[in-house]
């Protein structure tokens, strides 16, 4: 579940960087609103226990033994936004720290796990747990929410996976990051996760958060408002917007064709032109002629390069020194 | 104190009549996360102590170093030939060599990733997965359709592997040679809220009081098991442990606010800066830029 560093392209990685940032941003205000200066410790302390509970083996039928994520666990006992911020604290301590899933992947797989799971989870609980349920609903509501969202996240991972070799092969086809297209990632990713990892997190989602509507409801999040209602809203614009799709041109979402999808994504297959362009305009001096041959062409990229480290170093350093007197 | 007391013998035996809370074959979840926790716990303290040898990286600022590290991260996430990832697995070597860490301490981060890969990758070499030129002496043939390693597929594959050995690395070597509270700090002078990093560090400190909690729990269970439970009945039990750590845990926050606001706290995050960039830091920085340059121009 945990992408390491470099099965991600550099631009896989930042588009899912950027999506994060504003989830993170709205997740933290809201936060701030509900809870103020108490949620420093109480964001700790839930990550630590997020952290800690992803530690744990969950025995399930059969004899054998998983780990589960605890996203549902996370968001029933915190709601979604604080989930979506422990879930993330807890994924950085792994990441930086005991080298579980890569630092460059981090936003990716925060979004898997730390926002597509938490919301799925919390949503298909409220729906089948909507009205007023018994024991044995909310258990099996429960149940579903941590089956549905943890294949949600796989899901997730295999379409990441799988884009790698159509957004980044070199010309001659060989990929360059993760090597499996989505007909391979897809079936693989949902076999392991419906008949395993789905199992766990679904019986330790269960377990745990029935265990806690029995003993001390208090414990649990409780939304002020109908918890269905961003959804009902969701679902109305969609139905607004279906006729206006229908007028678009253009592929359908997630059937874009490679070129689609490199304009989509800002992808340059080809090194990154962009950059080098920008480093033409920036250096007009460095095609001089002469320069053509291969190890002169080489000889320009290195001093470029000096030039320019050098340049970035010098800013630095006296952005340094400003601050330092400040 | 009278001799009177009858020890059962299927207590004295050596093989205990429960494998630990095993269900079915093998090892149960209670040994499992008994190890686990255990492991987790040696990990954190009793660090491997090259953080604090006289080495190259050693030497660096933490801030600086994390730039540095990120920076050369991204640009070995941005080559896309063979000879310049094996430079990278090189420079990743030879700065693990400066700092004076040992081969197996690195490996021992890197390998766990590095293996991984290698087996989910190996079917992309054959040509039924990446077509391409065959690399002739691995042709056959069954029921006329040729198997072979396809060149591209091989060359994939090492392109991958060269790529994870050299990001892991790097990754690796900035945490074999940062104290766990240098890397806080160093967090704290990127763009990421104070909020952000105040409570990551606080998260570090309190995962280990909650799995100090899990650890007695499971120890306690352990030595009171004295025949296998039902998968219901253990799932019970765990259900029970995990709710008590997640109660503790919301007890906890409240008290440790409790506890900061009586110390003054007020919602804002004041953080001790005491690092100062040197000539090093900066020519570390230096390097890193002029190597990320290099590799986006590649």
């Amino acid at each position: 579940m945990h992408i390491p560093d470099g099965y991600l392209s550099p631009k896989t990685c930042g588009v899912f960087y950027a999506v994060m940032a504003p989830i993170w941003y709205l997740a933290a205000r809201r936060l701030q609103k509900t809870l103020h200066a108490k949620e420093i410790p109480l964001l700790a302390l839930s990550a630590a226990f997020t952290f800690v509970i992803m530690m744990f083996n969950i025995p399930i039928p059969g004899g054998s033994t998983g780990h589960m994520v605890g996203g549902v666990v996370a968001a029933s006992v915190l709601g979604p936004w604080a989930a979506v911020i422990s879930l993330s604290l807890a994924l950085t301590i792994q990441a930086f720290l005991f080298g579980d899933g890569g630092i460059t992947t981090l936003g990716a797989n925060c979004f898997n796990m730390a926002f597509l799971m938490p919301f799925a989870g919390y949503y298909v609980f409220h729906i089948i747990a909507a009205g007023n349920p018994g024991q044995r609903r909310k258990w099996v509501a429960l149940f579903i929410a941590g089956y549905v969202a943890m294949n949600i996240a796989a899901l997730a991972v295999a379409i990441e996976l799988g884009i790698q070799p159509i957004i980044a092969s070199s010309p001659d086809g060989i990929p360059l990051y993760a090597p499996y297209p989505l007909s391979v990632t897809i079936p693989a990713m949902a076999a392991s996760h419906l008949m395993f990892f789905g199992l766990v997190e679904a019986i330790g989602t269960a377990m745990i958060v029935s265990y806690v509507f029995k003993t001390n409801e208090a414990m649990l999040y409780k939304p002020a408002a109908n918890p269905l209602k961003p959804l009902w809203i969701a679902l109305i614009i969609l139905i607004i917007l279906t006729p206006i799709g229908l007028l678009a041109k253009g592929a359908a979402w997630g059937e874009w064709a490679s070129e689609k999808l490199t304009a989509v994504l800002g992808y340059l297959p080809e090194g990154l032109k962009g950059l080098e362009g920008l480093w033409t305009s920036l250096m007009p001096d460095y095609n001089i002629p002469g320069f053509n041959s291969h190890a002169k062409s080489a000889l320009g990229y290195v001093i470029s390069a000096a030039i320019g480290s050098s340049i970035i170093v010098l800013i630095i350093y006296l952005a340094g020194r400003i601050w330092k007197k400040g | 104190m009278e001799k009177g007391i009858k020890i059962p013998d299927w207590l004295k035996s050596a093989g205990a009549p429960c494998s630990c809370c095993a269900i079915g074959r093998g090892k149960g979840f209670i040994e499992k996360n008994i190890e686990a926790i255990a492991s987790f716990i040696k990990e954190v303290l009793l660090p491997e102590g090259f953080a604090n040898k006289n080495g190259l990286l050693q030497a660096i600022d933490p801030r600086a170093k994390l730039l540095g590290v990120i920076l050369l991260v991204i640009a070995a996430a941005m080559l896309k030939n063979i000879p310049a990832l094996a430079g990278f697995v090189a420079l990743a070597a030879v700065l693990a060599a400066f700092s004076k860490i040992t081969a197996s301490a690195l490996l021992k981060r890197v390998w766990p990733v590095l293996f991984f890969t290698f087996v989910l990758v190996l079917p992309t070499a054959f040509n039924f997965i990446t077509a391409g030129d065959p690399v002739t002496i691995t042709s056959f043939s069954v029921n006329h359709h040729d198997l072979y390693i396809s060149r591209q597929g091989l060359e994939g594959i090492t392109v991958l592997l060269l790529r994870v050995a050299a990001m892991v690395s790097l990754v690796s070597l900035f945490m074999l040679t940062t104290n766990y509270p240098d890397v806080f700090r160093a967090l704290q002078s990127f763009p990421i809220p104070k909020i952000f990093v105040a409570a990551l560090s606080m998260t570090f400190r309190y995962i280990m009081v909650l799995i100090k909690i899990a650890e007695e729990g499971h120890l306690a269970r352990k030595a009171r098991t004295i025949k296998p439970s039902t998968v219901r009945e253990s799932r019970g039990w765990l259900a029970n442990r995990i709710w008590l750590i997640m109660e503790r845990s919301l007890e906890m926050a409240e008290d440790v606010y409790l506890a900061m606001t009586a110390r003054g706290f007020s919602g804002e995050v004041k953080t001790m800066t005491a690092f100062e960039m040197k000539g090093r830091d900066y020519a570390w920085i230096g390097f890193a830029i002029f190597v990320f340059l290099l590799s986006v121009q590649l």
